[in-house]
């Protein structure tokens, strides 16, 4: 069964902070529709099966993989990108901890790691190097060695107080 | 004038790298995600062959091409032959020799149809005797032969007819071997092995090919080298340079993965050009496994005699390299091989590399060039022989490791060295001679050190332009790669620093075949090297013509003038200076006037080329040059582990590493380079690992070739980064390369902490918990009864 281009189910969702309305395939994943329908190309695809975290985006505050994530299971949420946070103008704080610490290198990961940081720091103010460790271990960076990651979002994490 | 400490101002400090604020907002642009840009984009897949090696018998595309939303198939039979030596065959034709092999590829509306269409296209194979190991690949009459064509150099005859697979060799006899090993007071002999590792980057292979409608070409890629990219697709469909244009965005790591990566540009030049449209191809992970070039494996077999006193004075090293069904980036392993002869005093060596074939993915530049893989075998045998000597594990290679103004067995003159200090560093850090504390329960704890060294290939000539607006901002142009490696932000320090200006005044422009002077690729650790002094020398030139321009107007001498903070002035003269961009003259309309030297509008442009010298061909009999390779960069690594006997988990607790690097042009980024190089040097110690079936790869996917998490390295205040650095003596401010240091020497400090830790050694990469359990019970004694 073919259902490339046939039958597209309707989709509204918050994105960013602005609701939108979409027809999408049923196999579209949300990765996909946010990348491809909106230009959002701050996540990435790394790995297509859910190992990676490059393609993290914020689901109702919870930082989840979206290559595994089929747009129409999100019906009614809210998603934010990284696209969502901060501006040239104002860096949201894990921006500027990212920057100052030199905790990107090729940046493919970066997305991914400043949202899951996000969603930790939100529900965790005070979350230890260890909280830290065990929130990121599903997001992969093979850049950095991680030291500079965990470094920035401590600092993060401390500047908030 | 602004001096910073050493009358440096930005060199030497820790920048903020200068792509970063775009990498932070996500706004930075990688090559899929250019796909938008393009309407008209059509999308490629690949069909791979599942078997390792086989005939192709029958490929029936018909049933593909008719599918709606299907532009094109191709196959191996309308692929350009490619030269050996220079890039990997496009698609299999008659005979496919590795699992994974592309024999098909399709042009469609989307994705999803392309890889429809895939299903659709038949092929009948008859499988043929495969060969996986490199020992058995190697004999005179293999299993099977790989490829005829692989060992041949192009028209000429076969490397070695009677070992059909091996494509190269090099042999290195320096003393007097047999000598040697008679004066020895200890003789320990090993064979070592490592495992088929991935580089794993996150950004899978990607690129855009776009065919207009007179025949350029352009291509957008994340692989290395825009004019060597460049270079490759004019020889291979026969276009003239002015109708190729390579561009390439940022890039998502590669350590070594994108480097003859033109399998892919090739591939997706071929459809464009054949469509005449826009044409994405974009990799799978799955197909970054088995489509595209890996870390080599390779057998060390190694012999060292060593007197009373630790001093070595007799190593006879076999090192065969692995290199898949490859045109091989190491024909003939030597690079591999540097990694015995760079560190330590050989007066007596003997050392035979081979560049082996074998029916399994194609291998290629993995971070260290082999290097990391021999160093494993040979820093083993030094822990072995100290235990054997009753002698420190520091103590063994300090008495060992040249000085500089030594020469090293190859024959050269050793210019740059900071090992030793590095080991001193790194034992200090990790408090090598106090024992672990020993815990209750199933971990024990131990601790090992190790060092090693990489050379640097000479790859000929970087170039840079240097051009000053009239605005007095600079714009740096090179040709090179943004990897994540740091290379903008290198240039940009290296401009700021020859100015006298602040970062921010100086712009980048890089990675563009038709506005960015010719360089290679950002390979071998040498970009800050080759290219930084490139841009050093393009600085000079534009100075030069700076000065030349105010001279008359100061009423100077040329050489009396110096350039800082935008102002050109007499030297020791306070307040002489002049604007640089008052420089520039207006040029009226209406007035018949002689051009002015520097005009509004008209940037001043200064153009540096530097190459290193070229390497001496060595002597065909002993294998001794003056000059093999360029300079080494040096790193030493020390980890206290913790292994459980019960399951032969390896866990590193604390790990310190040790670079010279020459000088540390941006500290932060050196930082960055070595923890990252620690972490991916963990993943491939303890565990990364092909695992194979009929030659087939079994865990193509990230959730079974593991790499390491934040979990698996040590926490924040348990990693220690030193440097130990010794200047090179052409290297921009003294700083030779990084990128490649920290891997080299964290595989055998773990393997020498678990021999540490538990009276067992393990002489196989990785130590996975199964092969360390399987040692540890082999080494048991047995239960009384």
């Amino acid at each position: 069964m073919n259902f490339h281009g046939r039958t597209k189910p309707h989709l509204r969702l918050t994105i960013n902070g602005v609701t939108r309305e979409f027809l999408v395939a049923p196999t579209t994943t949300l990765l996909e529709l946010v990348r491809s329908k909106l230009g959002l190309t701050g996540a990435k695809r790394g790995c297509d099966d859910g190992n990676c975290g490059a393609c993290t985006m914020l689901i109702d505050g919870a930082a989840v993989k979206t290559c595994i994530v089929l747009a129409l299971q999100v019906q009614g949420r809210e998603v934010v990108t990284i696209e969502g946070l901060g501006s040239p103008q104002q860096l949201h704080p894990l921006q500027q901890a990212f920057l100052d610490h030199f905790a990107s290198q090729c940046g493919y990961c970066t997305p991914g790691m400043i949202l899951t940081a996000k969603a930790l720091l939100d529900e965790y103010p005070n979350a230890t190097e260890h909280d830290i460790r065990d929130a990121l271990h599903g997001t992969i960076c093979r850049c950095t060695g991680y030291v500079k990651i965990v470094e920035a979002i401590e600092a993060a994490r401390d500047s908030r107080v | 004038m602004k001096r910073g400490s050493a009358d440096l101002s930005i060199i030497g400090t820790s920048v903020p790298r200068v792509d970063a604020v775009n990498k932070v907002l996500g706004r930075t642009k990688y090559v899929a995600d250019l796909q938008l840009e393009f309407p008209e984009l059509l999308h490629a897949a690949v069909l791979r062959s599942p078997h390792a090696h086989a005939r192709v018998l029958t490929l029936d595309t018909s049933r593909a091409e008719r599918l709606p939303g299907v532009t094109a198939v191709v196959t191996g039979k309308d692929c350009p032959k490619t030269i050996a030596w220079t890039t990997q065959r496009i698609l299999a034709e008659e005979e496919v020799i590795w699992a994974g092999e592309g024999v098909a590829a399709v042009v469609a509306d989307t994705p999803e149809i392309a890889a429809d269409a895939l299903e659709l296209i038949q092929v009948r194979y008859e499988k043929l005797p495969a060969v996986f190991d490199a020992e058995e690949a190697a004999k005179k009459e293999p299993p099977t032969v790989v490829d005829r064509n692989l060992g041949r150099h192009p028209g000429g005859p076969q490397f070695a007819p009677e070992f059909p697979n091996v494509t190269g060799s090099y042999e290195l006899h320096t003393g007097n071997l047999e000598q040697g090993f008679a004066n020895a007071d200890v003789i320990v002999e090993n064979r070592y092995s490592t495992g088929r590792i991935s580089q794993s980057q996150l950004e899978p292979a990607a690129c855009i090919a776009r065919c207009e409608p007179d025949g350029k070409l352009t291509i957008w890629t994340n692989g290395q080298g825009v004019h060597i990219i460049k270079g490759m697709l004019s020889d291979l469909f026969s276009l003239s340079h002015s109708k190729v244009h390579v561009i390439s965005p940022y890039q998502g790591g590669s350590f070594g993965n994108r480097i003859r990566y033109h399998q892919a540009e090739a591939l997706a030049a071929l459809l464009a050009l054949r469509t005449k449209v826009t044409v994405a191809l974009t990799f799978s992970r799955r197909e970054m496994y088995l489509g595209s070039p890996g870390g080599l494996p390779i057998i060390t077999r190694v012999r060292t005699g060593a007197k009373r006193d630790g001093t070595i004075v007799a190593q006879d090293l076999d090192v065969l390299v692995n290199n898949g069904a490859s045109y091989a980036c190491q024909q003939d392993g030597r690079a591999a091989g540097s990694g015995a002869i760079c560190v330590y005093r050989q007066p007596n060596v003997s050392m035979r590399t081979r560049g082996v074939n074998t029916n399994t993915p194609w291998a290629g530049a993995y971070r260290g060039l082999g290097s990391p893989q021999v160093t494993w075998a040979v820093e083993s045998q030094m822990d072995i022989l100290a235990a054997r000597l009753g002698m420190s594990v520091v103590d063994i290679r300090l008495k060992n490791i040249l000085n500089r103004g030594e020469r090293n067995a190859y024959g050269e003159m050793v210019e740059s060295i900071g090992a030793a200090r590095c080991v001193e560093a790194v034992a200090k850090a990790i408090r090598i001679d106090e024992p672990s504390v020993h815990e209750a329960g199933p971990w024990r704890r131990g601790k090992g050190l190790a060092v090693g060294g990489k050379q640097n290939t000479p790859r000929g000539r970087s170039e840079a332009t240097v051009l000053v607006h009239d605005d007095a901002s600079i714009e740096v142009r090179f040709g090179s790669d943004e990897v994540g490696n740091g290379a903008e932000t290198v240039m940009t320090q290296i401009a700021a620093e020859e100015f006298r200006v602040p970062g921010q005044t100086v712009r980048v422009v890089r990675g563009d075949s038709a506005t960015t002077p010719y360089d290679t690729y950002s390979a071998s650790s040498f970009t800050t090297y080759n290219t930084g002094n490139a841009v050093r020398l393009a600085c000079r030139e534009a100075i030069g013509i700076i000065r030349r321009a105010a001279a008359p107007l100061l009423q100077s001498g040329e050489h009396d003038l110096e350039v800082a903070d935008g102002c050109v002035g007499i030297r020791g003269v306070p307040g002489s200076g002049l604007q640089i961009s008052d420089l520039f003259k207006p040029f009226s309309l209406f007035k018949d006037e002689r051009l002015p030297e520097l005009r509004k509008g008209t940037p001043i442009i200064g153009h540096g080329i530097f190459a290193p010298s070229p390497p001496v061909a060595w002597d065909k009999k002993n294998g001794q040059t003056p000059k093999m390779w360029n300079w080494y960069q040096y790193n030493a690594c020390a980890v206290e582990i913790a292994v459980n006997v019960e399951t032969g988990e390896i866990k590193i607790l604390k790990a310190a590493v040790a670079a010279d690097m020459g000088f540390p042009i941006n500290p932060k980024l050196c930082e960055g380079q070595m923890e990252g190089g620690l972490a991916m040097a963990i993943g491939t110690s303890v565990m990364e690992e092909f695992l194979y079936r009929d030659g087939v790869m079994i865990n193509p996917s990230f959730g079974d070739y593991r790499i390491p998490t934040v979990s698996e390295t040590p926490t924040r205040e348990n990693v220690a980064i030193l440097f130990a650095p010794d200047p090179l003596p052409d290297g921009p401010w003294g700083a030779k390369g990084i990128a490649e240091g920290s891997v080299l020497a964290v595989g055998p400090a773990i393997g020498n902490a678990l021999y540490n830790a538990t009276a067992v050694r393990v002489y196989d990469l990785p130590l996975s918990a199964e092969r360390v359990l399987a040692a540890l019970k082999a080494s048991a004694p047995p239960v009384a009864a």
